[in-house]
């Protein structure tokens, strides 16, 4: 017989019939019994070297408590880093989705010559007049975007490139 | 007989478990005594299991608390597909490595080199062990059987601990431990080898100097 099948007879993992076929084995040898035995002895002696060092250290389940006595359990599951993941791919998402759709409204209409702006109160109640827009060194367009309510004028302005450029450079 | 002991041991096995999932339901709904309870059935296993690792009582105490705070904060993820205590067993295992594994972890193990005083003889060769010399032999044996327990690898330890004190069968080792059953099966077979050659010394001492008894006689 193996040791390694007498152990796994001695720790209960065999079946049935294998553990029989061991009890007989056993009965004959007495070499056998002596391993067995030996497994005995050790198992005691770890049995009792737990129990001596686990004496005197009932009193966690105080500590524990006082421990958690300041954490109110919470019942919501943690989230996991997955999810944290999802939320911010979504965002992305959608925060990306919002500019093509304002890109597409801005580039149907184009920006009449004069502007007229209705006030937000009572639609063209009161309204004010842009006179000029006044682009600094760059060039731009201003557009008027139309939504259920009322007009919105925008002003967009070139992007400046020449950052972009020395980005580029080699460092 | 073995096969006995074992189906007995799974059926009370089973029992537990089922009582752990009836205090896990009570303690998710806010039931600070199941978790109380909870902490009394496993703080003495786990802290059998965190000493086997560590060997120095302070830090598996640390360690078994740290264990139950991260239950009580993981309650809620606890769906009960798995039984608690190899969930918890790993969550204390894993704790324990970490603290070993840290490179200020002090090495000094007092409880290993303190004098055992009279009263901590175990009660088992205080029972049959009458005779005093008989006492001292087992006192002997229990030492040798102590140093080369804490000379095996944690790693031994643990998984020896985990079989002779709570009883774990090789598949909830290998889930406790992360490893295959094999990898178990082979770390219990080389702490018990370590283990039956201290045996064996203790043995050869005693059967020597029954011999020299027997030469001068």
């Amino acid at each position: 017989m193996t040791p390694a099948r007498l152990m796994r007879y001695y720790d209960g993992e065999l079946p049935e019939v294998a553990a029989r076929l061991v009890e007989h084995e056993l009965m004959a040898e007495s070499e056998l019994r002596g391993e067995l035995q030996s497994y005995e002895a050790i198992g005691e002696c770890v049995r009792q070297w737990a129990e001596q060092r686990s004496r005197g250290h009932d009193d966690l389940v105080d500590d524990v408590m006082r421990a958690i006595a300041g954490r109110p359990y919470s019942k919501r599951v943690p989230r996991r880093r997955s999810s944290h993941v999802l939320a911010w791919v979504s965002l992305s998402l959608g925060l990306a989705a919002g500019a093509a759709l304002l890109m597409r409204t801005l580039t149907i209409q184009p920006a009449p010559a004069s502007l007229v702006v209705p006030s937000a109160e009572h639609g063209a109640a009161r309204s004010v007049a842009i006179e000029s827009v006044d682009f600094g060194a760059r060039g731009g367009t201003v557009f008027m975007v139309s939504t259920t309510s009322s007009d919105t004028p925008v002003v967009w302005t070139d992007d400046d490139d020449s950052d972009d450029d020395q980005r580029n450079e080699p460092l | 007989m073995n096969s006995r002991r074992s189906a007995a041991s799974n059926q009370s096995r089973e029992l537990e478990a089922e009582q752990d999932r009836v205090l896990i339901a009570r303690a998710q709904g806010g039931d600070a005594a199941a978790f109380r309870l909870l902490v009394e059935r496993h703080q003495r296993r786990a802290f059998a299991i965190a000493l086997s690792v560590l060997r120095d009582e302070q830090d598996a105490r640390e360690v078994v608390q740290e264990a139950f705070l991260r239950v009580y904060r993981g309650l809620a993820s606890f769906t009960g597909s798995s039984s608690f205590f190899t969930w918890f067993f790993r969550i204390v295992q894993n704790l324990a490595i970490d603290v070993k594994r840290k490179p200020a972890r002090r090495d000094v193990e007092l409880a290993d080199n303190r004098e055992v005083d009279e009263a901590e003889i175990p009660l088992l060769s205080r029972i049959d062990g009458g005779d005093p010399l008989e006492v001292i032999r087992r006192r002997e044996i229990r030492a040798k059987i102590e140093a080369a327990l804490a000379a095996l690898p944690p790693y031994h330890r643990g998984v020896i601990v985990m079989r002779e004190v709570e009883g774990l069968s090789y598949e909830e080792m290998a889930k406790v431990m992360g490893v295959s059953k094999g990898t178990i099966m082979s770390r219990l077979f080389h702490a018990r080898h370590k283990l039956q050659r201290a045996l064996a010394e203790c043995y050869a001492e005693e059967t020597m100097s029954l011999a020299r008894a027997a030469e001068e006689a």
